[in-house]
């Protein structure tokens, strides 16, 4: 629990007129669930992106898994399991060959791949939708192949993105189970972006809070509820909206 | 018919007093008198003359006497005759007269001149003069009123001559040439290839010989002296060829090939060869060309001065295609010549574009590459 | 409903072949093909499966076909005169027409650029808009592995296409015209299918452009087909015009008029079916000797015999290198654009 697996230093990504992230330091530890919680564009994505080398940062830097994605974005992508917010996939391919797809571009040799491809299936429940054109998934579904794209490659760290919006609170549930047991049986990184706080809080060891590019806090609710109100006690939402005086987004 | 036997008498009678006079005066007192009317006759060799001569006895005394010849040429046969037979003396009756043929055959080969000879019977003596109009000749006689030709090498060389058999008989004729080796020499008579041409006595006939040279002769005079031979006769005849000099000689390159490739506005340098196969020495060969407009064919050099019988020497010819000319082939005729012979050659030129044009266009490919690999350096390892 | 079981999944870390040079193809089936690879056979296999292409191959197949069997009518009637072109009988395959249906390169002329069009307009902003892009990219591959992959795979298929068709009107003209083609014949035929192919990718290459800066499929489609509009039948009356306006109101001499001639003529050049059609006349009738107007005193003295190959390359390469050179540059501005392209979720 204490390995680092994740680090950003001083981490800022600047457009031409506005910073979408401005100079965060943060560290996620191997084995963790952490969650990144701030509403749409406060640079949750923007630093997911630059942690995985799809955006370059204007400055600071990140090192995932002790590897910079900058310089080896393979090394990085290779351990690294994303899934973006609303995932798509190929419409007119059916569930199987996506995964398998995602497989073989991870050198998985094309029988393993299949294996695997069906066990994930099986595994987040669209087993019967395996001979579907992914065209024809709902956005549940679309979300729950994600997450089997995502562990297809067996990542150390899985970043999910809105991994829960569409999906029905009873698929939620076992969504998250499903990620607690993956990272108790086999020590995966959960990096868990939401806007919604009872997810988080319900799974996730620390959190971090994003506003307007800037990090807010970092740490587990109580470290929180201390930080914020000077006591323990108070749940993730009066926290968040001590961040943003309003009403929380749901 | 009464007229003219009247006549006949009278001119006779007239004759006969001339002509005794003049024997007269020749025998002076003698009553036996020898005569014949034409005492000087033109004869050419070969011909026999035959002389009617009368005896005649004007006295009252029976004539008999030798008859004699002479001065008349050993090599000369003659015959005196009286009907069938040679007489030797003869008798004539007073007032009475006798004739006799005197046969002088006049042989072939005789000077030119008057042969005088005389005949007598008793002291009565006639003179005669036969007067050799030309000279005379052997037997058979081969003659040409052209004997020397002249022509070049390859010209063919005929000459006309007459063949004469002066013999007495029939003769068969070979006809026989001593050409120098490569010559040809063929007779013709009436049209018909010939080697032997049969005459018969005193006859000619028209031989035609034609002589043709081998082309590779050398220029000068040549005797070719001909023969017509029988078996007892022979002629000669020697005939002058006279071989002025061929003027010939070839354009070419060293290798036979006549193209080459040149870029577009850029030169080429072309080895030629100029032979002199003729027999002449050629002078002053001049090196020109007909080309593109726009193309520049210069030589190195422009002349040679003296080239002589197969001999060779080389030529440089630069041809300096034309800026603008576009891609395939054009011709140029190169020309050696002189003011007797000339040689041309075509020569097929293919311009080719310069492959600088190409190599700009790789490099601008490659350019491009570059900046693809240059756009794949910087953003492919993302 | 979700049995947590994941230890069927083995956890060992997967031999990644980062040893390897990094486009090495694996053609072993027990062996890991190279992402890359994989990727291009996916993008080819998409391409081959899409009703698009599949109607554009028919229609190409249909019309070059069509074009072919005309030219094979019209041989018994031109085979009668005799001339330098005879030579490259086989060649005339390509190029004979009898009016009434335009010839095989024609054909392609036309048809080649809507191929290329329709095989890359919807290459980068179709997978953007299916939010497949970001998923991609957070695969162990580098981003222009994308870019490339489907510009090879359309590339493939186009390539495969043209052989196919090349062999096909090749065959034909063995089966009607019992004639071999000679090796210079069999030559040009080649570099013929290789221009088609470049040409052809220098309008896969426009299409790819649109497909990144248009974020629409239908944007990006007919802004290329506008191009294609343009440049096959608006552009050279835009010429023609533009000749009118600017030729000289009197010809002083006839370098003058050859001269105007070739500027109208370079003006057309601009257009790259221009390119292509001067090319493909230079390498498939070999008694053309210059495709720009000439003055009488480069005509004299020039006898009427066939090109050699190397010639005939020479003289259309300029414009071989504007086709290949535009391909190129078209293909790295859309690589640049896609590189730089920030990388967002849909």
């Amino acid at each position: 629990m204490s390995e680092p697996i994740i680090e950003l230093v001083d981490l800022t990504k600047k457009y031409r007129l506005f910073t979408a992230v401005d100079h965060i330091n943060l560290t996620v530890r191997k084995g963790e669930i952490f969650g990144f919680l701030g509403p749409n564009g406060a640079g949750k994505s923007t630093t997911i992106l630059m942690m995985l080398g799809l955006t370059e940062p204007t400055e600071g830097s990140v090192r995932v898994c002790g590897i910079d994605p900058e310089r080896q974005p393979l090394g990085v992508k290779r351990r690294v399991g994303y899934l973006p917010e609303d995932v798509g996939f190929y419409d007119n391919r059916d569930g199987v060959f996506n995964l398998i797809y995602t497989a073989r571009l991870n050198s998985i040799p094309e029988d393993e791949a299949k294996t695997r491809a069906l066990e994930l299936l099986q595994l987040v429940g669209l087993e019967d939708a395996a001979q579907k054109n992914a065209g024809q998934y709902s956005r549940g579904m679309r979300q729950r192949l994600g997450l089997a794209d995502v562990l297809i490659k067996n990542p150390e760290i899985a970043i999910l993105d809105e991994p829960t919006s569409g999906i029905d609170p009873q698929g939620v549930k076992s969504f998250l189970n499903l990620i607690l047991k993956l990272r108790d049986e086999h020590g995966l990184t959960v990096l868990f972006s939401s806007h919604n706080l009872h997810q988080v809080e319900e799974v996730c060891d620390r959190v971090a809070i994003f506003n307007s590019g800037k990090l807010q806090a970092v740490g587990d609710i109580e470290a929180l509820s201390n930080q914020v109100f000077g006591e323990s006690g108070h749940n993730l939402e009066e926290i968040y909206n001590c961040f943003f005086e309003g009403g929380t987004e749901q | 018919m009464l007229n003219q036997t009247k006549f006949f008498s009278l001119l006779s009678t007239i004759i006969f007093t001339f002509l005794s006079f003049s024997s007269l005066s020749a025998s002076t007192s003698d009553s036996v008198l020898l005569y014949t009317p034409y005492t000087k006759i033109s004869v050419s060799p070969g011909q026999s003359v035959e002389y009617s001569i009368d005896v005649i006895n004007n006295s009252h005394h029976l004539f008999d006497g030798e008859l004699r010849l002479w001065g008349i040429p050993r090599s000369w046969n003659y015959s005196l005759k009286s009907g069938p037979y040679n007489i030797n003396r003869i008798a004539v009756l007073p007032n009475d007269r006798k004739s006799l043929t005197l046969n002088v055959e006049v042989p072939y080969q005789v000077n030119k001149g008057t042969y005088a000879f005389r005949i007598s019977a008793g002291n009565s003596v006639l003179n005669l003069r036969i007067n050799v109009t030309e000279k005379g000749s052997s037997e058979t006689e081969f003659t040409t009123d052209q004997l020397n030709r002249q022509g070049n090498a390859s010209s063919t060389f005929s000459f006309r001559a007459t063949l004469k058999n002066r013999t007495a008989e029939k003769q068969m004729y070979a006809l026989l040439a001593d050409v120098p080796r490569g010559w040809t020499i063929t007779f013709k008579s009436d049209y018909n290839q010939v080697t032997s041409v049969e005459l018969d006595a005193n006859t000619t006939k028209d031989i035609n010989i034609d002589i043709k040279a081998p082309e590779e002769v050398e220029a000068g005079t040549y005797k070719i002296p001909i023969r017509a031979v029988t078996s007892s006769t022979s002629a000669d005849l020697v005939l002058e060829v006279v071989i002025t000099g061929t003027y010939q000689m070839t354009l070419t390159t060293p290798t036979g090939l006549l193209s080459t490739k040149v870029n577009a506005g850029g030169e080429k340098k072309i080895q030629l060869v100029v032979k002199n196969t003729g027999s002449s020495e050629l002078n002053d060969i001049q090196m020109k060309s007909e080309n593109p407009s726009n193309w520049e064919v210069t030589f190195q050099p422009l002349s040679i001065a003296k080239l002589s019988p197969g001999k060779e020497t080389t030529v440089y010819a630069i041809i300096k295609a034309d800026k603008k000319a576009i891609p395939g082939d054009y011709v140029v005729n190169m020309e050696a010549k002189t003011p007797e012979t000339s040689s041309t050659i075509s020569f097929r030129v293919m311009v080719q574009t310069p492959i600088v044009w190409g190599l700009i266009g790789t490099v601008i490919i490659l350019a491009a590459i570059g900046g693809v690999v240059y756009l794949f350096r910087k953003y492919g390892r993302r | 409903m979700m049995n947590v079981n994941i230890t069927a999944i083995s956890q060992k870390r997967f031999n990644n072949n980062a040893k390897k040079s990094p486009y090495s193809m694996s053609l072993n089936r027990n062996k890991v093909q190279h992402p890359f690879w994989v990727m291009v056979s996916k993008e080819i296999s998409d391409q081959v499966r899409s009703w698009r292409f599949i109607i554009l191959v028919a229609l190409i197949a249909l019309t070059c076909l069509a074009s072919v069997y005309t030219a094979l009518t019209q041989f018994p009637k031109s085979a009668g005169a005799k001339s330098s072109e005879d030579i490259f009988f086989f060649l005339k395959l390509f190029t004979l027409s009898d009016g009434t249906l335009p010839s095989f390169t024609v054909f392609i002329s036309f048809l080649g650029p809507l191929l290329g069009l329709s095989l890359g307009f919807d290459a980068i902003n179709s997978e953007m808009n299916r939010g497949t892009l970001s998923r991609i990219l957070s695969q162990p591959i580098y981003r222009d592995y994308i870019i490339n992959a489907k510009f090879l795979a359309a590339l493939s298929v186009v390539s495969f296409l043209f052989v196919t068709l090349g062999l096909l009107v090749v065959g034909a003209g063995l089966i009607f015209l019992g004639i071999p083609p000679t090796v210079d014949e069999l030559w040009r035929v080649i570099f013929f299918v290789l221009l088609s192919i470049v040409y052809v990718a220098f309008w896969l290459n426009l299409s790819i452009f649109f497909s990144i800066i248009f974020r629409q499929s239908a944007t990006s489609a007919l802004a290329g087909i506008a191009v294609w509009i343009f440049f096959s039948i608006f552009y050279n009356m835009i010429i023609q015009l533009i000749a009118k306006g600017i030729a000289p109101q009197q010809i002083y001499s006839e370098q003058q008029a050859v001269n105007f001639q070739n500027f109208v003529l370079n003006l057309m050049r601009l257009n790259p079916s221009q390119l292509f059609s001067d090319a493909t006349v230079t390498l498939l009738m070999p008694s053309v000797r210059s495709l720009g107007a000439l003055t009488m005193a480069q005509v004299e003295g020039a006898i009427p015999t066939p090109l050699p190959l190397g010639q005939s390359l020479l003289m259309v390469w300029p414009q071989v290198t504007g086709l290949v050179a535009g391909t190129i540059v078209l293909f790295a501005i859309s690589y640049y654009l896609f590189m730089r392209r920030e990388v967002r979720s849909r």
